[in-house]
């Protein structure tokens, strides 16, 4: 093989024997070809080139974890502030508001952004199968702590952020329950 | 055509030494360890079956992750600690590839149990440490070298750059589909996306003064600055003489971010990332540089291999 760079320590391995055989050169070369061209093909805006490609290579992208996109804060960084809060009713008549966990500014940030991802996902009408289990969550969480949920309601709210340059710089606060679950009662409950 | 050979093969597997690897390896095992630190918290709620999510989520074709097999709560505890095990073996070269396959295997279980709350810095750490497995990490700075050969542990042997190369592109992709994907929009476009980003009250980390915020001047400039340092993340990263800046506006912009949103470990990946561009003379210079201070202070006794080394040189 024809080195390129530095003539240095060099030590045997599979992987060098692999590179420095032609055979072994040009199957790596095929391995970064399909690498880059299916993360290049993921990437690319929705379109007719991209549908057909990913037929072949989906499967390869999403078995290397390779599929992710990168678009943060795009196309448009969200124009309101969100929180999902939780209405939960007890078998005793009370009512409670239940939001998600938040840390501090200086550690919190690096624990409670996932929190912040799930709400903003669960509070979307294109994510409704993610509304019953999170339902079910605030119940399961209410009962850790020894009281008898009956129902729990998923509440949207937000406040829009306004342009820049206007002087106020956000909208009044507006809220949306936009899904309830009762309880199974005990009898439903049971396994048949 | 022999001509398009040569470049390939000098651009793909041109042998250089292994310091910038070696770094990026410990870079980017400290932060696959703290970001499993800050996974504690939330580890069964997020990924337990009795968590937000008790069904495992449907993929899509050819997705796999070992919490498909099982995900109570003891499953999600044994795969938490391998994670540890493996960014701790990383960091420390010792098994060097079983680790880094031991923790993509463990990243990529829990990215597939629950994708509902990664954000794209969990992302960027995933494919990091995909790369990172086909790379030879353990050549230098590590347990493994330490084992096999002392005298020459700081020595930083040759191998092929392609997996680095990988790295470098990926990062170079990101930043191009980044932009690409911004110039869609409407607020990258006029001017004003930064405002928004950096007044979401659910993702505010420290406030931002409204001076900056409200002033159409002072959001253009950042909006289209941050359009103009991606864009030249994406393609000016690839001229030599640019790069050094091109990587420390990279490096003030994560930090401005950091700052200002909780965006989890965002930031710090895309820096680990950007460590793959560093040439090996800048690294080693470093590290040498690094090893002969500590040598010379009451912390003699971290570094290994000393006693074979002249102050300033290589073994």
């Amino acid at each position: 093989m024809k080195a390129f760079g530095p003539r240095m320590h060099k030590e045997g391995g599979v992987q060098q024997k692999l590179e420095s055989s032609r055979a072994g050169r040009a199957a790596i070369s095929v391995f970064i070809v399909v690498t880059i061209v299916s993360v290049v093909v993921w990437n690319l805006p929705p379109s007719a080139i991209k549908e057909e490609a990913l037929a072949f290579t989906e499967p390869y992208v999403r078995a290397t974890g390779l599929n992710q996109n990168w678009g943060v804060f795009a196309p448009d960084p969200r124009r309101h502030t969100l929180q999902l809060l939780a209405q939960v009713r007890y078998a005793d008549g009370s009512e409670e508001v239940v939001s998600i966990p938040r840390g501090g500014r200086l550690v919190g940030g690096y624990w409670d952004y996932r929190w912040r991802k799930w709400a903003e996902w669960t509070s979307t009408d294109d994510h409704s199968e993610l509304w019953q289990p999170a339902a079910e969550w605030f119940a399961r969480r209410a009962r850790a702590e020894g009281r008898t949920p009956v129902s729990v309601t998923l509440v949207r709210r937000w406040r829009d952020l306004l342009p820049p340059g206007l002087g106020a710089s956000t909208g009044e606060w507006q809220e949306y329950a936009y899904y309830t679950y009762e309880m199974p009662s005990a009898a439903e409950a049971e396994p048949r | 055509m022999t001509k398009g050979v040569e470049t390939w093969e000098r651009f793909w597997f041109r042998e250089e030494e292994t310091c910038t690897l070696a770094l990026f390896r410990i870079a980017f095992a400290v932060i696959v360890f703290a970001w499993t630190i800050s996974l504690a918290p939330g580890l069964y709620s997020f990924y337990a079956d009795d968590g937000i999510l008790p069904a495992y989520p449907d993929g899509g074709p050819g997705a796999w992750g070992l919490l498909q097999i099982d995900s109570s709560p003891a499953s999600v505890t044994v795969l938490y600690l391998l994670l540890l095990v493996g960014a701790f073996c990383l960091a420390f070269g010792f098994r060097t590839r079983l680790a880094a396959v031991l923790v993509f295997v463990c990243l990529i279980s829990f990215a597939r149990r629950n994708p509902w709350v990664l954000n794209s810095g969990d992302l960027l750490i995933f494919v990091l440490g995909f790369y990172l497995m086909l790379a030879p990490s353990g050549a230098a700075l590590s347990v493994d070298r330490w084992l096999r050969t002392r005298s020459r542990f700081w020595d930083f042997p040759v191998r092929s750059l392609w997996p680095l190369r990988l790295i470098q592109v990926q990062v170079s992709l990101l930043y191009f589909f980044a932009v690409w994907e911004k110039l869609r929009g409407e607020t990258w476009n006029d001017g004003t996306a930064v405002s928004y980003a950096f007044r979401l009250e659910d993702l505010e980390r420290f406030p931002v003064p409204g001076f900056v915020t409200d002033s159409l001047l002072l959001v253009n400039l950042l909006t289209y600055g941050t359009l103009a340092i991606e864009l030249a993340l994406a393609i000016l990263v690839w001229n030599g003489k640019l790069r050094p800046w091109v990587l420390l506006l990279g490096v003030m912009l994560h930090l401005g971010i950091a700052y200002a949103v909780r965006v989890g470990f965002f930031s710090y990946a895309a820096v680990v990332g950007y460590i793959a561009f560093l040439p090996p003379a800048t690294v080693s210079a470093w590290l040498y540089r690094l090893r002969d201070r500590t040598a010379r202070s009451r912390l003699s006794w971290l570094v290994p291999g000393i006693e074979s080394v002249e102050p300033g040189g290589r073994p």
